[in-house]
């Protein structure tokens, strides 16, 4: 009889000790298997990804739309909510600006999104974006690296992108050549109060906070919003409830909610692959925190009756 | 009257700068006059230039640091001669930049340094992140255990959030399941952000009065403070 319970008290303390080789293993099957097979699970509407796309969809034509890249790789969770809103609001008649305090998003990644974007407009049929893209420094500018991120970002705010911010885009254009303007006001006299929205997608800082102490905070640009990563999307929810930030693209799942509500499915590029992976992985994390609980409480159980 | 030593001089002098400056900074955030903002508005651009000097003065220091590690022959010297490599690798790389992309010398190097990011450096950074996924899933698995009601809490609550980030949840749950994250994440989690978003400002302003005045010396005078 006592060997009996010993060996019930073996299993659980052998769920609530589970060798972490066997949780990396199947990470490893939960993340690979959804991408080489993908299983297309539907995906709802965030509420903050609905709040950003009504405000593109209100705003009138022609208005600014600056984008933060502030990230890094276009592997990155941003890029999909870049690819996104970049597509939405050449479609919807913006005009756009690029521009980041990241090197790499600001710089690389900014060009090879375009390049996609341009991809992606001609294989679908969007005309609007094929033609908005056809006018470089017309509909859209990629003005580069914002030098000294806070430092820059409050000098568009205090004395202009020109000519010390931004003396040329990031092909190596002068800004006074480019015949970008807003209501016939040249790019070359822009401040931070001629852009209607920014959407800043932030991997880390420098990222929103810089906007917001620059620019909110002293009432110089009071529309942004965040395209988020997951790990810090939560931290962003007071700022939208107060009225801070217009609306959260959260992670890539909201990337993918982005391309439903604009129509145009497949604009965020390769989340649509990875919401399945992600979807697999964090289910096995609550059956992993499941288990691992009901052993716990099985092993306190035995321990007390002993 | 006392002759001040030059270490006075080069404590008092960094300390008097920090404080005329910031009260001034200060002063031109509350009270808008012209000349002032004239003045403000050349300190920002002066504040660029600084920065840009400051480039400078981390390149000097990491090659005085890592050059003595190698020629010291210290512990870990290898990764010391790796970074110098690289470094003065990519700044040759960015002078020889076409001179429209602000390279110096129009060597056409721009391809290898696409390469550099496109082949090495996305793929590494990304892999890295990657490893993300493994280590949330087995350290969440050890350390998520219900210990008492705070616990537990949080535990529903984040499994809660866990789900509805992804489109599992919905799809076992159904759409309710997003509108709870959203709660969550609107209203308990921004109680407690809002406390410790207050609570760091108050704290930020009351360090920064500190540093004006000069009782907390480190963030000016760094290792003479």
């Amino acid at each position: 009889m006592a060997v009996v319970e010993e060996k019930k008290v073996g299993t659980w303390e052998k769920l609530a000790a589970i060798d972490r080789r066997w949780i990396y293993l199947i990470s490893f099957l939960m993340i690979a298997g959804p991408l080489l097979y993908p299983i297309n699970l539907p995906i709802g509407i965030s509420p903050e990804t609905a709040k950003l796309y009504s405000y593109i969809e209100k705003m009138p034509k022609g208005s600014i739309v600056a984008l933060s890249m502030d990230f890094g790789s276009p592997l990155s969770e941003n890029y999909p909510q870049s690819r996104s809103v970049f597509a939405h609001a050449l479609e919807a008649g913006m005009k756009v600006i690029i521009m980041g305090m990241w090197s790499y998003g600001a710089t690389i990644t900014s060009n090879i999104m375009i390049d996609e974007i341009r991809d992606y407009a001609k294989v679908k049929g969007i005309t609007q974006i094929t033609n908005a893209l056809a006018k470089y420094g017309e509909n859209y500018v990629n003005l580069g690296i914002i030098q000294q991120s806070g430092t820059g970002v409050m000098q568009m705010a205090q004395v202009g992108v020109y000519p010390l911010l931004f003396p040329k885009d990031n092909y190596g254009n002068p800004l006074e050549t480019l015949p970008f303007n807003k209501a016939g006001k040249p790019i070359t006299q822009f401040k931070a109060s001629d852009i209607d929205l920014l959407v800043c997608f932030a991997a880390g800082t420098p990222g929103i906070e810089v906007y917001r102490e620059y620019w909110w905070a002293t009432g110089i640009c009071k529309n942004l919003a965040i395209g988020a990563v997951g790990v810090s999307v939560a931290g962003y929810y007071p700022a939208m409830d107060a009225g801070i930030i217009i609306g959260i693209i959260p992670s890539t799942r909201g990337a993918m909610e982005y391309d439903q509500l604009a129509g145009m499915v497949g604009a965020s590029g390769q989340a649509l692959a990875t919401m399945d992976a992600q979807s697999l992985q964090h289910l096995f994390i609550v059956v992993l925190l499941i288990v691992g609980n009901i052993g716990t409480f099985a092993v306190r159980k035995s321990r007390r009756e002993v | 009257m006392a002759k001040l030593s030059a270490m006075d001089l080069k404590k008092t002098v960094p300390v008097t700068i920090a404080f005329i400056v910031g009260i001034f900074g200060a002063f031109c955030y509350f009270v808008y006059t012209k000349p002032t903002d004239d003045v403000l508005q050349n300190a920002i651009v002066f504040d660029s230039v600084m920065g840009s000097m400051g480039m400078a003065i981390s390149l000097i220091n990491i090659s005085l640091i890592h050059g003595k590690n190698v020629q010291r022959k210290r512990r870990g010297w290898l990764f010391s001669l790796l970074i110098l490599i690289l470094m003065y690798f990519s700044l040759v790389i960015g002078l020889g930049a076409k001179k429209k992309y602000y390279g110096l010398f129009d060597w056409g190097t721009d391809d290898i340094g696409y390469f550099l990011v496109e082949a090495i450096m996305n793929p590494a950074s990304t892999t890295v992140m990657s490893l993300l996924a493994f280590y949330i899933a087995s350290a969440a698995y050890r350390s998520f255990r219900i210990r008492g009601v705070d616990s537990a809490i949080l535990l529903i609550s984040g499994s809660l959030v866990l789900l509805g980030q992804a489109p599992i949840g919905a799809f076992i749950f159904g759409p309710d399941i997003l509108n709870l994250r959203t709660w969550i994440l609107s209203v308990p989690n921004m109680a407690g952000s809002r406390g410790c978003s207050i609570g760091i400002a108050v704290g930020s302003i009351a360090m920064s009065i500190r540093v004006l005045l000069g009782y907390e010396r480190k963030p000016v005078l760094g290792g003479l403070g």
